[in-house]
């Protein structure tokens, strides 16, 4: 035993020098780590791979667009706010403060997200040698343009990064027709170069542009070119054709989830209002889950919507149906009622609905939004409708009504642009 | 053969141990306050080489003796602690001249020399006299090696847990800290047990990393953040608690940059360091200690009533509420879910705690266990702890000592849904409809919370962490020489968790979502600090003059910090036996991995003249992994001076008002560093779907990152002085601090519109904490059968952001009307929001202001506590602590929101005069609102009342020890036997309108502008515990 401690005590000295002598050379050593959990950009090209930004640009879209769906139907009164959150109850009374933080959260940043995404993407491709045709660019365009309506169609004003530079830049103030214009050339650009392209994601590509093009020409009040691009995309669109949101019920990646069956059935966060359950349409389908059915908040009744059943249903984007109801509201703004009535006659048997009689030019519009409202319930068009035609469009409720419980309806028509970005990007508030 | 030796007539005092600062000084005559020496004994047993010294140590007044005196042989390793009866031993003292120190917290620390025939045994005894200004205690925390603090330009702060365990009520480690160091803040959790608390000292230093102090283990840098529990609202479970008290010796509290320079760029924050109890050298026997514990734990509330007056259609006599049927329309009725399903109730703590010391002559041992059951007051909320440490300390020759420690802790937590998280007891029970309650054909009724749930279904809901924590250490003195000390540091803290969320299938469609059919998510994390340490000391003689000192140490100190986290998810589960993640029908899983370096170099000079001036000039260097390998590194500089001013011989015709004064003076500078990777520009990974439903991996751009990225700095002067009063009978610390951090981290909020889904971090801003503190300890009384003891602390804090760079505001979150805000000119995350301005009684209308105003602080201005110990007849002794801050503000949002959005609060409810507001009170909260410039305005206004003041008086603890009769000890061979019988948060006084102001909605978060969210949401506070303790000892 003393033999261990004098051979111990003897090889420690050593030691001790051989561990100062460690650590100083551990005081030479290089910092390099490792940490995978990041995407360094150093390690990746954008302009490498035009699938891969340009599908995942898509999805940013695809994400701002169910966004609008949610938000702007709740700001537009599709279907309420159950949520116990108060800056969502808001938006849905409209009566909110440009702070809102679910401005930036559910409709801004997506919206922002899906236009810079696809910039990006505009930007990196446009200078490929098969720009002209490449499929992956009018993708970009397509969704870029949409995204960009929907901007116009949701807020008071806007406003577009510049991506020209090395740097990312903010941009100035658009209003909601420059928004529109910039819209209207990126659609007509996806057009011409998927037109130019073959197969059938190209041939999906240029009827969903054509028939957003028609969209916003008519939220621009360019009603003659509505009227005009309606009738090109009926023309050339097969009447079954629908340009949707993919969706999935991966657990994994709930993103990619329908959003309005995440925010309903499952979690009672959004729920029918009244005057939508009063339709009795089998277009805006809904239930009562029984007595004991409470939203979120613990006010509401939770009667949930039909429409989306499960995370994997698709939302529709662009419809040959919309583009009849382009061309109805264009023609009947250009005094064509013919195309309203007759599009007011199949969509009221489709929804069950006695035949419609009137004959006003005011009465047939509140009814082509009508039923606009049935067919699209859900479908990021409500918003649209209202900003463009105002007092005609029903199902609103007036400044000043119940919410819920002791909440009231406020005197907003357009939704702000939130403080996240007036703070940091100094385009002002709304004239 | 006995002989006795007349030792040296005048012997100076504040040696230090080996690797204290400075050679004994001039031995002629000893400066004021200089203890003399006496006598020593030699007995001359063998003609060996080595002599023993042995003696004992007791109190100079009472003549009784002191256990846990280290006693050591200066320029060695050799040392030895005395037992519970007062004796040492210290055996292979080298013959020749030593000079011997004995020190203990209270006492003032005694130094002899002595001269140690060859082979000879020497008694030599140690009568200390009691200090209240331990100046010549030792520190081991912000100094380079162990110096005395008297020699310390900067406080270091240290609570002695050893001794504190003896009489007071704490259960873990934030409770030993919770006022009993200045400017240190800590705010609970919640009242959940194995709840974090968050920690701040000297204020805020910034906005967007944790202002939470760093934290070491003898040395060793370990994991003090909170380990999150997903699903759990603002629950955490804190790394810090996870060590058993009764294993610690002291903790030392390093406030800031002044005395944390040499910590690097990484401890603006502070630094807390845990010395863990060792063996005791030349003890010859085994003390052993076995302790047993057992608390009552109060939930300390009563859950709010909801209130609501019955519609028509629940008055319907077909209508199925059970309150409101049959009843007249608008009739009130109340309901308490929570009451009513018995969510809350008391819970309990079992505690069998084990430890053994020893030693022989060069050799010590520490060996503990412990085993804590503790259940909380929900049903799945629970602490299930074992612990074991076991260190030693081997002096293998007299200049090489080795100390090995392991520590080794198994920490079981269950953590109910909490605050704001989804299945909260308390936000579920205030979203509850009461006339929605039913009952079921045996006339029981329906549950009352929202979402149709109930008790059984919040209980079922398993939020779990299980962590084994291993701690290894190995530490190395070598001193070849007497001027040269080296110490090599190597240890690690490891800890591997598991946690488990869990929702049961159940047949009650309890939960909707995911987790409607059986849910289960499993984490698996692997968070490991690495630390190498080395550190030299040379000490020498300046000028020829041998009260002309220099210490000069250097060393270099690498840390790493890996973390990896596993994650499985799995929906859907067929059975709640088969509750794997693999059993489910949809299984996920995720991975995140991160690594962090960091490198100091250090060197410090301390230069002292006659024991009584010291000068100190030190700098580190630093680099960090988070800047990538090619940044510069950061150099952190100090410099301080301490003065014993009371040693001057014009200060001696003061000697019995005021025996020690102290000046000391600090300036010192630190840094924080971001998370790793904050620099780069990245991608996000954003999976894509195609058109067929496939999914596969994309790419969004996530944050452009900053190549100039840079670590806050934080710099700090301090100043003040340490003075003995009435014989040291009083000890007074005053100290003024201010502490400037710059090249604040700030995320720079980029416009949305530009597209990334971060924000990278600037150095922009500085920050700024300035304040004074105050610390009195004296024992105004002490008589044979009786004294007192008190402590008084009191901090002031003013924090203030000085500059954000271009902007005046960067950051705003808010919570209904109501932001904390970053703004220059303000404190950190100080609350805004429009204030009340008037209100008219004839319309009812109230006026709001045109804009947010500041309308409080989140840190308190004035922190204060007040400790008492009464003694009577030395074995009953009463330990009282009281702490109260003022100056914050917390928002009290439960009562907000359940006046402004849910109407169900029983002054929404009801008549004014019966419990409800009155028309000025309503009309307040509820408007009508109009702005001050004439506007109307809509929305949630009227929460300027509901940001509450927090001052707040707690009656923390209360303590009686009864050191029970030695005959009964003896009894069972024990010999020490004593009971403690005390509580925690015994009553509070407090403005604040909630259950209680301590407490924090989002403790989870380490950064950013949550962790100043300071609000009450539906969050059970602090508890009340009942302790019964007894300890034996052997």
């Amino acid at each position: 035993m003393t033999n261990i401690f004098r051979t111990a005590r003897g090889t420690l000295r050593p030691a001790v020098l051989a561990l100062g002598a460690a650590g100083l050379m551990l005081a030479a050593c290089k910092l390099d780590v490792t940490n995978p959990t990041l995407i360094d950009a150093n390690q990746f090209n954008p302009a490498g791979d035009g699938p891969l930004i340009s599908l995942s640009a898509q999805t940013q879209f695809y994400s701002a667009f169910q966004s609008v769906v949610r938000y702007g139907g709740l700001f537009a009164e599709e279907h309420l706010s159950g949520a116990a959150r108060t800056e969502v109850a808001d938006i849905g009374r409209r009566n909110f403060f440009s702070a809102n933080q679910d401005i930036n959260f559910g409709l801004f940043g997506p919206l922002s997200r899906a236009i810079a995404g696809n910039k990006n993407v505009v930007k990196a491709l446009s200078a490929g040698a098969s720009a002209a045709s490449d499929i992956n660019l009018a993708r970009a365009e397509m969704n870029l343009a949409f995204s960009i309506e929907l901007m116009a169609e949701t807020f008071c004003q806007g406003t577009i990064a510049d991506v020209s530079g090395a740097q990312t830049v903010a941009g100035p103030a658009l209003t909601p027709v420059q928004l529109l214009d910039s819209s209207i050339t990126h659609f007509t650009r996806a057009i011409s170069i998927a037109g130019a392209a073959t197969g059938a994601e190209a041939t999906k590509i240029v009827s969903a542009a054509k028939i957003g093009l028609a969209r916003t020409y008519l939220q621009k009040g360019d009603n003659a070119n509505a009227a005009t691009a309606a009738a090109a995309a009926i023309a050339s669109v097969s009447s079954s054709f629908t340009f949707n949101v993919p969706t999935s019920d991966d657990a994994a990646n709930r993103p990619l989830a329908n959003q309005i069956y995440s925010t309903s059935i499952p979690t009672n966060l959004d729920v029918v209002s009244a005057t939508y359950r009063a339709l009795n349409d089998p277009r805006v389908p809904w239930k009562d889950p029984g007595p004991a059915a409470v939203a979120q908040d613990g006010v509401l009744h939770d009667y949930q919507q039909q429409k989306y059943l499960s995370y994997s249903s698709p939302v529709r984007i662009a419809s040959f149906l919309e583009a009849q109801y382009v061309q109805a509201e264009a023609k009947l703004k250009t005094a064509d009622p013919s195309f309203a009535l007759a599009l007011i006659a199949a969509r009221r048997v489709a929804g069950g609905q006695p035949v419609f009689t009137g004959t006003l030019t005011s009465a047939i519009l509140t009814e082509l939004l009508s039923q606009s409202a049935r067919d699209f319930w859900l479908e990021a068009k409500k918003l649209g409708d209202w900003r463009r035609n105002g007092a005609a469009e029903p199902y609103l409720s007036a400044p000043g009504s119940i919410y819920k419980g002791a909440l009231t309806f406020g005197t907003l028509t357009s939704v702000p642009i939130p403080t996240e970005e007036t703070n940091t990007n100094p385009i002002g508030a709304c004239p | 053969m006995l002989t006795t030796l007349a030792c040296a007539p005048a012997l100076a005092s504040a040696q230090q141990s080996a690797f204290s600062s400075s050679e004994s000084r001039d031995l002629g005559a000893p400066p004021a306050g200089v203890i003399m020496a006496r006598d020593a004994v030699v007995t001359t047993t063998a003609a060996v080489a080595d002599g023993v010294v042995t003696g004992k140590v007791t109190d100079a007044k009472s003549g009784e003796p002191i256990s846990s005196v280290t006693v050591t042989v200066q320029g060695t390793q050799l040392g030895a602690v005395s037992g519970n009866d007062g004796t040492y031993r210290l055996a292979r003292v080298p013959a020749g001249p030593h000079t011997l120190t004995a020190r203990r917290v209270g006492y003032a620390a005694l130094s002899r020399r002595i001269t140690i025939p060859d082979g000879s045994t020497v008694t030599l005894d140690f009568p200390l006299q009691p200090s209240a200004t331990n100046l010549e205690s030792v520190v081991v925390t912000g100094t380079a090696g162990d110096q005395l603090r008297e020699t310390q330009p900067a406080v270091v702060s240290a609570v002695d847990v050893s001794d504190l365990l003896k009489e007071t009520s704490v259960t873990n480690v934030t409770d030993v800290l919770r006022g009993r160091v200045p400017s240190l803040q800590v705010v609970s959790g919640s009242g959940m047990t194995g709840s974090t608390a968050r920690i701040n000292i000297r204020g805020a230093v910034s906005y967007s990393l944790s202002n939470d102090p760093i934290v070491f283990i003898d040395g060793i840098r370990m994991r003090s953040s909170q380990r999150d529990l997903q699903y759990v609202g603002g629950q955490a479970v804190n790394a810090l608690n996870d060590l058993n008290p009764d294993d610690i010796e002291s903790v030392e509290v390093v406030k800031g940059p002044a005395a944390a320079t040499l910590y690097g760029a990484d401890a603006s924050a502070g630094v807390i360091q845990i010395i863990t109890k060792k063996g005791k050298l030349g003890l010859k026997r085994l003390n052993q200690s076995i302790t047993t514990e057992y608390n009552t734990i109060k939930p300390n509330f009563t859950p709010t009533t909801n209130y609501a007056k019955c519609t028509a259609a629940s008055i319907l006599p077909t209508s199925s509420s059970a309150f409101c049927s049959g009843q007249a329309l608008g009739t009130i009725v109340s309901d308490n879910p929570n009451v009513r399903g018995g969510t809350y109730s008391d819970g309990d703590l079992r505690s069998l705690r084990y430890n053994a010391q020893g030693g022989g002559d060069n050799y010590g041992f520490f060996v503990s266990g412990s085993a804590d059951d503790e259940q909380g007051t929900t049903r799945n909320n629970s602490l299930v702890r074992r612990d074991g440490r076991a260190s030693l300390n081997w002096v293998a020759t007299p200049n090489l000592g080795v100390d090995f420690s392991l520590g080794l802790s198994k920490n079981d937590y269950k953590l109910p849904n909490n605050d704001q998280g989804n299945y909260g007891s308390l936000i579920y029970a205030a979203l509850g409809s009461v006339t929605g309650v039913t009952r079921d054909a045996s006339g029981k009724l329906s549950s009352g919370f929202a979402a149709g749930i109930n008790v059984d279904a919040i209980s079922s809901i398993l939020n779990q962490n299980n962590t084994i924590r291993t701690t290894p250490s190995m530490q190395l003195h070598y001193t070849p020489f007497a001027w040269l000390a080296n110490r090599v540091t190597v240890g690690a803290d490891m800890n591997n968790s598991e946690g488990t969320n869990f929702f049961p299938v159940n047949p009650f469609n309890w939960y909707s979502g995911d987790q409607a059919n059986g849910f289960v998510d499993v984490i698996r994390e692997n968070a490991n600090i690495y630390t190498v340490d080395y550190l030299g000391t040379i000490r020498t003689s300046l000028f020829g003059r041998a009260n002309t000192t220099s210490d000069l140490s250097f060393g270099s100190q690498f840390i790493r910090t890996t973390f990896e986290q596993v994650e499985g998810t799995g929906i859907g589960l067929l059975t709640n036996s088969a509750n794997l993640v693999s059993s489910a029908s949809k299984v996920t899983g995720a991975q995140v991995y991160t690594d962090q370096k960091s490198l100091g170099y250090f060197a410090q000079e301390q230069v002292g003249f006659s024991d009584k001036l010291y000068f100190q000039l030190g700098a580190r260097l630093d680099r960090n992994s988070a800047f990538g390998t090619t940044s510069s590194s950061i150099f952190l500089p100090k410099v301080g001076a301490s003065y014993v001013i009371s040693r001057e011989p014009f200060l001696s015709k003061y000697s019995s008002f005021l025996p020690t004064l102290r000046l000391r003076a600090a300036y010192g500078s630190t840094g924080r560093s971001p998370t790793p990777g904050a620099s780069l520009r990245t991608y996000a990974k954003a999976p894509y779907i195609t058109d067929l439903g496939i999914i596969v991996n994309g790419v969004a751009p996530r944050n452009p990152g900053n190549v100039n990225l840079k670590p806050e700095r934080g710099t700090e002067f301090e100043g003040g002085f340490d003075a003995g009063l009435f014989h040291d009978r009083v000890g007074v610390e005053v100290t003024y601090y201010k502490k400037t951090t710059s090249d604040l981290l700030v995320v720079n909020p980029l416009p949305p519109s530009l597209g990334f889904t971060g924000s990278p971090l600037v150095n922009i801003g500085k920050v700024e904490n300035h304040g004074l503190e105050f610390v009195v300890r004296a024992r105004p009384l002490d008589r044979p059968n009786f004294s007192w003891d008190a402590n008084f602390i009191a901090s002031t804090l003013n924090n203030k952001v000085l500059s954000l760079g271009s902007s005046k505001e960067v950051v705003t979150t808010s919570l209904g009307n109501v932001s904390n805000k970053v703004t220059v000119g303000r404190a950190l995350g100080a609350w805004f929001t429009r204030r009340i301005q008037s209100y008219d009684p004839a319309t009812g209308v109230v006026v709001v202001g045109d804009t947010s105003e500041f309308v409080g602080n989140v840190l308190p201005t004035l922190q204060g506590s007040f400790s008492s110990t009464f003694t009577v007849f030395k074995n009953i002794s009463v330990y009282a602590l009281f702490q109260g801050q003022r100056g914050a503000k917390a928002f009290n949002v439960g009562p907000f929101y359940r006046d402004q959005f849910l109407g169900n609060s029983p002054e929404v409810i009801l008549p004014a005069g019966q419990g409800g507001y009155n028309a000025r009170d309503r009309a307040l909260r509820l408007g009508p609102f109009k702005t001050l410039s004439g506007g109307t305005i809509g929305g949630t206004q009227g929460a300027d009342g509901y940001v509450q003041s927090t001052d707040y008086i707690r009656f923390q603890e209360l303590a009686l020890t009864l050191s029970l009769p030695n005959r009964l000890a003896q009894a069972v061979r024990a010999t020490n036997a004593s009971l403690t019988l005390g509580a925690r948060n015994l009553n509070l006084w407090t403005r604040f309108q909630g259950p209680d102001p301590d407490v924090n909605v989002l403790n989870t978060s380490n950064g950013g502008i949550a962790q100043f969210l300071q609000a009450e949401l539906f969050t059970a506070p602090p508890s009340r515990r009942f302790i019964a303790r007894f300890n034996l000892q052997f």
